[in-house]
């Protein structure tokens, strides 16, 4: 394969009328000298493991990598890398084998497509956008991850196996027949998320009138904002939830006899990651309490992850923005305006000017000694203003002294602000925090139905097997 | 039926586990809560004694280059101090061991990812241990930098204040002085096997073989007025194996109160009891890894490296000739010929393996065993080992969750009801650590053995479950000792 910076190239392997184009990330030792993309030991993984498990040959697929050059073997390949190969080569291979379904396997061929999380995402097929056109794209591990972290297979397994049945309803629905989306979850059960704030004793009893009473599981999550608890959400039902504002005294005490009376009456409190709520909700009063934790099923169950957003995609085909990615950017005005006060009082304080005079006694221009916090405070405003993905807030920590932001926390009167919840607009707040204790519960009652199919184990044969 | 309505299905049972996982987490959530104390001044020392450790084993490596060479690795190191190298630089060391002294030279060496060195990692340099004393020393100072590093230096500044008086405002105990404690968090839902994981800090690898190792364990302490009480169970895998695999001699031999590694010598070897006890560490030393390397899928390679390092790299002794990988190949075969039901449940282990693509414990608890539909060897065979040791680690750890549940229930309804100090410190695998009232450390004691022991017996028909006794011993201390 030619290449314009004069690399030794592994060009794509397949035929060129695919339907299906997988892209790996680089190639290694072996591919250096068969001149084929995946053909080492993950390629052997690849083509005998993974594939058959979707029902699909190799002589069938078009295999490409990433980056193409060999220099890149043993080294993760870099932006640059990336950039340089993917400009050139990839481009005109998506142009000439113009695939229906692209298979991004691995962070690296991932990084094509902004806003790929893998961890939540791998093996569920999307409509996306790749160089200007629209694709399938099946984001997934790479088949190496297997062999160095071998319980990542089950992942892969399970991946490609779901996605081989999606390929056959695909088929089938291609005839107009099928309406949902094949194996995978799709987040159509409710047009309307009835999310409302408590404003007050009527409301609560209300959610619980129009549950029917008190229900046998009850999604509950707790939100702090520092160090401070915020607020608590509570789902009777899927596809609704309630939020009452810690700060209201009089309908914390109204909402915690309510869910002490539906505790009373056998209800279950359900709880993502338990060991994080309890203590909250011990301290609203809630205590002793009969839960769930759906963290700690999705553990037993072993083939899910344990967040609670990557669990809501997986199984519930909710897609939800993070903790981080609602809280951030709010947050971080509030830092900065933060940030401009103590600039203000640092110019103004600790920063002195040093009259000077020449020999001959005549003032010259004074000297500015501006104080190192000022400069510090000033760099992470900049910082944070050119830079959204800028951890402003480790930065200060880093940058200015405990005893520097002790101080400037005392003339402001105000702690330097943390990353949390609490500056978030309230619509936001309440679909944030109410979906947690909506998915909580959903997740519960899916764990629920899955454990009830249990694993059908008859060794009645296994004499037999073991004679063979 | 056991404690908490627990039952021994035998099969995948979700249910059941998800009751089982449920029941020791107040006692965990305390244990997080109280943290343990720790004596700052005493890991202040353990770091300047690590400190002064590492500089002489540092001069003791940097002699080991030749004259020759003196210059270009003192250009090299780009210290400020007068050392001749950074042998906390792994290139440097790299070019030291495998460049300079030719170790390992003609051998097949790993090496880093990046593939430009020859990798300095602790599992290749514990198999070129016998290779030259140097090795010995790097894998001595790399302990202590981690000893100091992760512990000494860094507990203290980890550890929270619970200052004097009544309801401590972290968590609410009456403190008779300021205690500083460490606040670990217990992970539940890390490991395959069922096991708890521990995190900021990780007081679970704390390497309790070296005595700084063990120094930096007996940082941790009781608060005046009450002591420690560590209670674990007593070889509980190699009693699981008996039990969940039927193992007829061994089982005999924990009946009998045995030792089963000297009974393991002694089957093997041909040999009397007399025999095994004049040269232990011929016969007794290898049946106990073997014992041992058996529970954990141990390969006959492993179990060569194990002895190399552990029985005679570490001890200083050199290596016997007898001891090479076809002896424990043969000794492995004999082991499985002398005990022939395990042979028998690690097939059945592989059989489930390949036909559910899962293993699972008595208790119904699940591992995945993906491994087996790979097309590469080594990648089944390590899922197979892994397959054959979960039901054994996976029951062992639903004891200990068992029995935490179960003595955090006496600890409320028997003990703090008379107003008797009586808190969880902490879980290590096999070991449950409380913190009580000095007068009454000897009774609770014995009360927290009995519950540990008698963990597998239906608490409505009093029937023991178990084939083989389950020994739990406890030990009363002031400072977190082995």
């Amino acid at each position: 394969m030619n290449c314009p910076n004069g690399f030794k190239c592994i060009g794509g392997d397949g035929p060129v009328n695919a339907e299906i184009m997988c892209v790996g990330e680089a190639p290694g030792k072996v591919e250096s000298y068969t001149n084929i993309p995946l053909t080492g030991p993950t390629g052997l993984e690849f083509n005998q493991t993974y594939l058959p498990l979707a029902g699909l040959k190799r002589e069938n697929v078009y295999v490409t990598n990433t980056v193409k050059h060999t220099s890149t073997i043993n080294r993760k390949p870099t932006e640059a890398d990336i950039k340089m190969c993917v400009e050139c080569k990839l481009r005109s291979e998506l142009l000439k084998v113009k695939p229906e379904i692209v298979i991004l396997m691995g962070a690296t061929a991932c990084s094509l497509i902004s806003d790929i999380d893998l961890d939540t995402s791998h093996g569920v097929p999307f409509q996306g956008e790749l160089f200007g056109w629209e694709y399938i794209i099946v984001p997934m591990w790479h088949p190496a991850l297997g062999l160095h972290k071998t319980n990542a297979m089950t992942d892969l397994i399970d991946d490609w196996t779901k996605f081989g049945e999606w390929l056959k309803w695909r088929e089938a629905d291609s005839l107009g027949v099928l309406v949902d989306n094949g194996p995978y979850p799709i987040d159509n059960q409710f047009f309307f998320r009835d999310y409302q704030l408590i404003k007050s004793v009527r409301d609560i009893a209300e959610y619980f009138d129009d549950a029917g009473g008190y229900p046998k599981l009850i999604g509950v999550d707790t939100e702090s904002h520092g160090s401070v608890d915020f607020s608590v959400q509570f789902s009777l039902a899927p596809g609704s939830a309630r939020m009452v504002l810690c700060e209201d005294l009089g309908l914390m005490d109204e909402w915690q006899a309510w869910m002490n009376e539906a505790l009373v009456c056998n209800s279950e409190i359900v709880l993502h990651n338990a060991p994080a709520d309890i203590p909250v909700l011990n301290r609203l009063g809630l205590s002793e309490f009969p839960y769930r934790d759906t963290m700690q099923e999705a553990y037993q169950l072993c083939r899910y992850p344990q967040a609670l957003k990557a669990l809501s995609y997986r199984l519930l085909g909710r897609k939800r923005k993070s903790w981080s990615e609602t809280v951030t950017p709010p947050s971080k005005l509030v830092l900065q305006q933060w940030l401009l006060e103590s600039i203000t009082y640092a110019e103004n304080n600790l920063t002195y000017c040093e009259k000077r005079w020449s020999k001959s006694g005549k003032p010259i221009k004074p000297k500015v000694h501006v104080s190192p916090v000022e400069k510090a405070l000033k760099s992470l405003l900049g910082h944070s203003i050119s830079s959204e993905s800028y951890d402003v807030w480790g930065k200060l920590r880093e940058r200015v002294s405990s005893a520097d932001l002790g101080l400037l926390e005392e003339v402001l009167g105000q702690e330097v602000p943390v990353k949390g919840i609490k500056y978030c607009s309230l619509e936001e707040q309440l679909y944030y925090s109410a979906s947690d204790a909506d998915d909580t519960l959903a997740l519960a009652l899916e764990f629920e139905r899955i454990r009830s199919l249990g694993v059908d184990v008859n060794e009645d044969d296994y004499d037999a097997v073991r004679r063979d | 039926m056991l404690y908490g309505g627990i039952k021994l299905p035998g099969c995948p049972d979700f249910e059941n586990v998800r009751k089982l996982d449920l029941l020791p987490m107040p006692a965990l959530m305390e244990m997080m809560k109280y943290g343990f104390a720790i004596d700052r001044d005493h890991m202040h020392v353990i770091g300047d004694k690590l400190a002064v450790e590492m500089a002489e084993l540092k001069l003791e490596i940097c002699s080991y280059i030749p004259e020759s060479k003196l210059e270009e690795f003192i250009a090299k190191s780009n210290l400020d101090d007068d050392s001749a190298m950074n042998v906390d630089s792994n290139q440097q060391l790299c070019e030291l061991l495998f460049n300079t002294l030719n170790i390992g030279h003609g051998r097949e060496l790993k090496r880093t990812k990046s593939g430009t060195h020859i990798s300095t990692g602790r599992r290749q340099l514990e198999k070129l241990r016998i290779d030259h004393p140097v090795i010995g020393k790097v894998l001595n100072y790399r302990e202590c930098a981690k000893l100091k590093n992760t512990y000494a230096d860094n507990l203290p500044s980890m550890a929270v204040l619970h200052p004097a008086g009544r309801n401590c405002n972290i968590c609410g105990l009456h403190h008779h002085a300021d205690t500083y404690r460490i606040h670990t968090q217990i992970l539940s839902t890390r490991t395959a096997t069922g096991r708890y994981a521990s995190k900021d800090p990780n007081l679970q690898n704390i390497p309790i073989r070296s005595l700084l190792g063990a120094a930096i364990r007996a940082g941790f302490v009781a608060t005046p007025g009450c002591v420690l009480l560590s209670v674990d169970y007593s070889q509980i895998e190699l009693r699981m194996l008996a039990f969940v695999a039927c193992v007829k001699k061994l089982i005999e031999v924990f009946l009998h109160n045995g030792d089963p590694h000297t009974v393991t010598a002694m089957e093997a070897f041909g040999i009397t009891e007399a025999q095994v006890n004049a040269d232990k560490i011929r016969y007794r030393n290898p049946s106990k890894n073997v014992n041992f390397a058996v529970v954990f899928g141990e390969t006959a390679l492993g179990l060569f490296e194990q002895l190399v390092a552990d029985s005679y790299g570490k001890a200083g002794i050199p290596v016997p000739e007898w001891l090479t990988l076809e002896w424990c190949e043969e000794f492995l075969r004999k082991w499985f010929d002398i005990y022939t039901e395990v042979r028998e449940y690690m097939e059945l282990q592989a059989y489930r393996s390949y036909r559910y693509g899962m293993v699972w414990d008595m208790v119904g608890r699940i591992r995945l065993v993906p491994e087996v539909k790979s097309v590469h060897k080594r990648i089944v065979a390590a899922g197979l080992r892994q397959a054959g040791n979960m039901p054994i680690q996976g029951l062992a750890s639903e004891l200990i969750k068992l029995a935490i549940a179960e003595i955090q229930e006496f600890v409320i309804t028997e003990v703090r009801s008379q107003g008797i100090h009586c808190i969880p410190l902490l879980t290590v695998h096999d070991e449950v650590i409380y913190e009580i009232d000095e007068s009454w450390g000897g009774v609770i004691k014995e009360i927290v053995e009995g519950i540990m022991g008698n963990v597998l017996i239906d608490k409505d028909t009093g029937e023991d479950y178990c084939t083989v006794p389950i020994k739990a011993e406890g030990k009363i201390m002031q400072r977190w000792e082995k």
